[in-house]
Formats: structure tokens, sequence, C-alpha cells
């Protein structure tokens, strides 16, 4: 393992439990919870069907979750290692401070909550099989072909793993910033992040009538929402969730959509403002690194 | 003189300066740390020696020259610190850690720790592999921060008031651990403390900051050569005041003064010699700001 890895390996031990906690508890409650709860469904749908909804549900809240995980943990990272004084002795480590950074934000931002989309994905085939149990009854189960079931969840996973990185990617300016303002001013470091994004749009407003900043807020706020949550996009065909031989190529056609809709979005000067100002950012998390911050 | 200058030196800065905003916090000093050292770095608090610290170790930016083992310490700090290790505060170990997660981290990120032998030095102290440092005592973490750092096969070490807030014993086993598991005749070692007493019989050499400027690089061999202690009778106190010593003080209950060179005869014969302690000069020198640090 090379010393980057070393270095993830190190955000690992410090912070998998309460990654780990945020993937199993969800579980082990919807796991617990559906034999005993009530589970109502207004539309008479089959079981291939409500197997692949809840599934699909399922993913989507945890990686909801998890993204609330990442912008609460984000703004303590910067000063994280400042706080408990340990940052001396990771300086005394022959680890460059671009390389240090890189791996803290990929590994708490990235890979922690790809865990608990991973962890999920494993559980979401037991809690969807459980409401279809508490639905339609046991027997039901056997309607539910267990190969386009499987190409099912994969499509799905692979799409929420790409739709996590591309939220993350629309997201970076703000995280970056508000790691940035909170290294300095701690605690708040973030509402003065907003109040000074907030400040620039009524500046830019009473001076020019426009309100870029503002509008190029929301865009990135809106665009990490579809990328992590596509169903919010709209336009998922339903007869592509029966899980059936003529279900399988329609719903891979609306991923093929929906992810070359993605990746389109990205080539736009929105988002490459966004990748510009999270460099920025993290240039300035450097900088104050080398001054031993 | 010693043979100080006629080493390969692992620490060598010429006209170094180092400036917070507008507050100068090294002030055009020079000096040079060969192989086989162990130098204290004394000066009261806020006299520089974090500052000169960290501009060794690549974390503040210098006016001036600053080669560490043959490097410039910011840009090629990476390279560096794979032959410099250094402690630089007390207990800055990361408090969420358990003892054996640090010493396999160190041993991935630092390729030359030996694990092996952080674990033989914990053996000396009274810190579990099972341990979280959360729940060790602040001595006990000090030894276990030494216990790493003595495992890295380095060239020098660098040790920024390591023992501060210490009680005796614990800052007693540190230095003991220092000298007979790290010192090898050919590694450097540079402690900044103001606990000048304690390191007195440790070191080889002294730098003595005061404000910002270097005011004394010597050999603890040529202090006796060049500082002169005289014990004197008060009668004679006032004959010895006009000869303008560095330090007026009283030792084991006489009455004393430090000469910077010897006292003129007349004086020298009021008194009987002593041998001038490290304690007294650090007094003398950092008490006189308007000494030329060129006399030094």
């Amino acid at each position: 393992m090379n010393r980057f890895g070393w270095l993830m390996r190190r955000e690992w031990m410090q912070h998998h439990r309460g990654w780990l906690i945020l993937a199993v508890v969800p579980a082990i409650i919807a796991l617990a919870g559906i034999p005993f709860g009530t589970v109502q469904i207004d539309e008479v749908v089959g079981a291939p069907m409500l197997a692949a909804m809840v599934f699909v549900v399922y993913l989507m809240a945890l990686m909801a979750i998890a993204l609330v995980g990442v912008m609460f943990d984000a703004p303590g990272l910067a000063r994280r290692d400042r706080q408990d004084r340990s940052i001396e002795f990771w300086l005394s480590m022959p680890t460059g401070h671009v390389q240090s950074l890189a791996a803290t934000f990929l590994t708490n931002l990235l890979l922690m909550p790809l865990v608990v989309l991973l962890i999920s994905a494993l559980v979401a085939p037991a809690v969807a099989s459980l409401v279809v149990v508490k639905v339609l009854g046991a027997p039901a189960l056997g309607a539910i072909a267990l190969p386009a079931w499987i190409g099912f969840g994969l499509l799905v996973l692979l799409r929420e793993v790409l739709g996590l990185v591309f939220c993350l990617l629309w997201l970076s300016p703000l995280i970056m910033l508000g790691m940035a303002a909170s290294s300095w001013l701690k605690g708040w470091g973030v509402p003065a992040m907003a109040a000074a994004i907030g400040l620039a749009s009524l500046a830019q407003q009473q001076l020019t009538g426009q309100r870029h900043v503002w509008e190029m807020v929301l865009l990135w706020g809106d665009q990490a929402k579809v990328a992590a949550l596509p169903l919010l996009r709209g336009g998922v065909p339903f007869k592509s969730l029966a899980l059936d031989d003529d279900a399988m190529p329609l719903f891979g056609q609306w991923m093929l959509h929906d992810t070359g809709q993605l990746l389109r979005d990205a080539l736009s000067p929105a988002f490459a403002v966004a990748l510009l100002i999270a460099a920025l950012g993290f240039s300035v998390l450097v900088w104050r690194r080398s001054r031993g911050g | 003189m010693d043979n100080k200058n006629q080493q390969p030196a692992l620490i060598d800065a010429k006209s170094l300066s180092l400036r917070y905003g507008s507050k100068l916090a090294l002030d055009d000093i020079s000096f040079s740390i060969p192989k086989g050292r162990v130098v204290g770095l004394l000066g009261h608090n806020g006299a520089g020696k974090t500052s000169l610290m960290k501009a060794i170790v690549g974390l503040a930016s210098h006016q001036g020259s600053l080669s560490v083992l043959g490097l410039e310490p910011q840009r090629d700090r990476v390279q560096m610190l794979e032959s410099l290790c250094y402690i630089p505060d007390v207990a800055v170990l990361p408090r969420w850690a358990r003892v054996d997660q640090l010493i396999t981290l160190a041993a991935g990120l630092h390729p030359r720790f030996s694990a092996d032998r952080a674990r033989s030095l914990l053996k000396r102290t009274s810190v579990g592999p099972r341990d979280k440092v959360k729940n060790l005592s602040r001595g006990m973490v000090v030894q276990l921060h030494l216990a790493l750092t003595a495992a890295i096969d380095a060239r020098l070490m660098v040790l920024d008031e390591p023992t501060l807030g210490l009680d005796v014993l614990s800052r007693k086993s540190f230095y003991e651990m220092l000298i007979e598991e790290w010192c090898d005749g050919e590694r450097s070692v540079l402690i900044s403390t103001h606990q000048v007493e304690e390191v007195e019989t440790l070191l080889s050499d002294v730098l003595m900051l005061n404000d910002g400027k270097l005011v004394l690089d010597i050999s603890l061999a040529d202090i006796e050569e060049r500082f002169v202690a005289l014990g004197h009778d008060p009668q004679a106190a006032e004959a010895i005041a006009a000869a303008h010593p560095l330090l007026r003080y009283r030792q084991h209950g006489q009455a004393a003064a430090l000469f910077d060179g010897a006292p003129p005869a007349d004086v020298a014969a009021l008194g009987q010699r002593l041998r001038p302690s490290l304690v007294d000069l650090f007094v003398a020198l950092t008490r006189r700001p308007e000494l030329n640090p060129k006399q030094a």
C-alpha cells in the first residue's frame, strides 16, 4: 500500500464506526420494523414491481441520509486535527499537504458514503422481500426472477454510485468554501459563507439587476439533487420496474438516457465554474495546512 | 575550539530571519549543527524557539538561507522528514487512536519507521498496545510519542518543549529513553526548552535565543574556557561590580559574579573561580538583550 492508501486507512480507522452506524441502523429499523408495522400500497402492483420500487426508494433514502452526513461532516474536517491538536503529529510524518488533505476528503466525502450505499444495496433486497411478503404474501416472492432482480439491482447501484460522484462534484464549491471558511472561523465558517453568498447576490442585484450568483448556487443545488436522486428528474417509465423480460431493456434505456443527461449537464459552464471554485477552496486549505494549520 | 565546524552540518542557517506580519520572530541568526551533537535551544517564552523549530521542519517561511540535511525545508519537506523526526509539542497524539493503530499507521506512512523497535521501546513503559491515547496520562502519552519517534531511523531529531507540564519522574524517564535509545554518536538532537537545569547534563552544545536574536552558540566544553564565574566575599562586592560582570548572583549561599572572558587580574584575585552553570548563563544573557550576538 502506498502512502496515500495509508492516509486513507487512517481516515477509515478514525471514522468508519460513525458511517457504519449510519448504514446499519436504518437497515435494522427497516428489517425489524416491517414485519411488525403496517405497509400500505395504494396501487395494486405485482411482486416484481413492488420489490423494485422498495429497492429504489430504500437505496435513495440511504443515499439522502449519507449526503446529509457528508454535509454535516465536511466543515468539521478542515479543523478536525487542529481541534484535538493531533495536526502536529500528522505534520511530522513525511506526507505532502496535498496528499494528506486529498486523502481526508476523498475518504470522508466519497468513500464513506459509498460504503453506506454498498451496504444499503446489500440490505435493500431483504427489505424489498419483506415488504413483498407483508403486502402480497410469501408465495408472491416466487414471481420475482432472480437474474432480472440482480441485473436491475446492479444497474440502480451503478447509477447511484455515478450519481454520488456527480452530486459531490456539483456541491464541491460549497463544500470546499465551507471547509476553508471553517478552518478559520470554526463553527461560524458555514454561516459566514452562506451570509457572504447572500450578500454577494444582493449586491449584484442592487448594482446590475442580475442574480447570477444566487442562480448559480441554486443551479448547483438542483443538479446535485437530480444527480443523487434521479427519480426527482422524473421520466422513469413505470413499466420498466416490472422486472420482466420486457421491462429490463426499457429500464436500461432509461438508465442510458439519464446517465447521458448527467454527463451532458456536466459539460456546462456552471459545472466548470463549480470545479474552479472547488479547486480554489482546496488550494486555500493546502496553503493553510502548509503553515501548520 | 571543538571539532564542530569541521563536520558536515545537518542544519546550516545563515542570516535567517522570520517575520509574523510586523513582528520579527527571528532576527538574522546564523548557526550550524553537525552530526553527533545534542544541542539545547534555550530561550524564554517568546524568544523565537518555536519559530525556529517551525522553520527547520518546513512549516514557516523565512528569509535568509536554511539548509536541513542538505535540503530546503519548505520545498523538500517530505524528503527531509524521511530523515528528520520531530516531537512538536506535548500530548499531540490523536486521542481517538489505539497504540497499535498508531504503530501500524506510522509503519505505513514512514519508510524508516520500525514497528518492532517501537514495540520493544514501549515495553520499557507502562503503555500497552491496546491502550487508547485518550485513556493515557500526559506522561504516558509523551513516552508513547518518544517511542514512536525513536523508532524512526533518522539522522536528526527535533524536540520542541517535549516535557512541558510533566512531573519530574516523567521528564527524567523521557530524557533517559532519548539518550539511551536514540542517540548513537552519529545522530543529532535539537531540544528546545526553557527548563535549562534539566537538560544541562545531556547537552553537547547550546544555542541561546533572546528576542529573536542568537545570543550564544557554544559547546558546553567551551563554556568554562570563555565564561568565568567568581565566588567572593561580601566585602569584595563593590570591586567586583566595578568590573562590570554579566551577572551577579548567589551560589551555595555565596555571592558570585559571572564574566564573559577573564576578569582583570586584580578582580580575579578577589574571589575563587567557580564552574559557571548554564542556568546562570541563561539568566545573564537573556536578561541582557543589548549584548551583541557577534560577541557570543
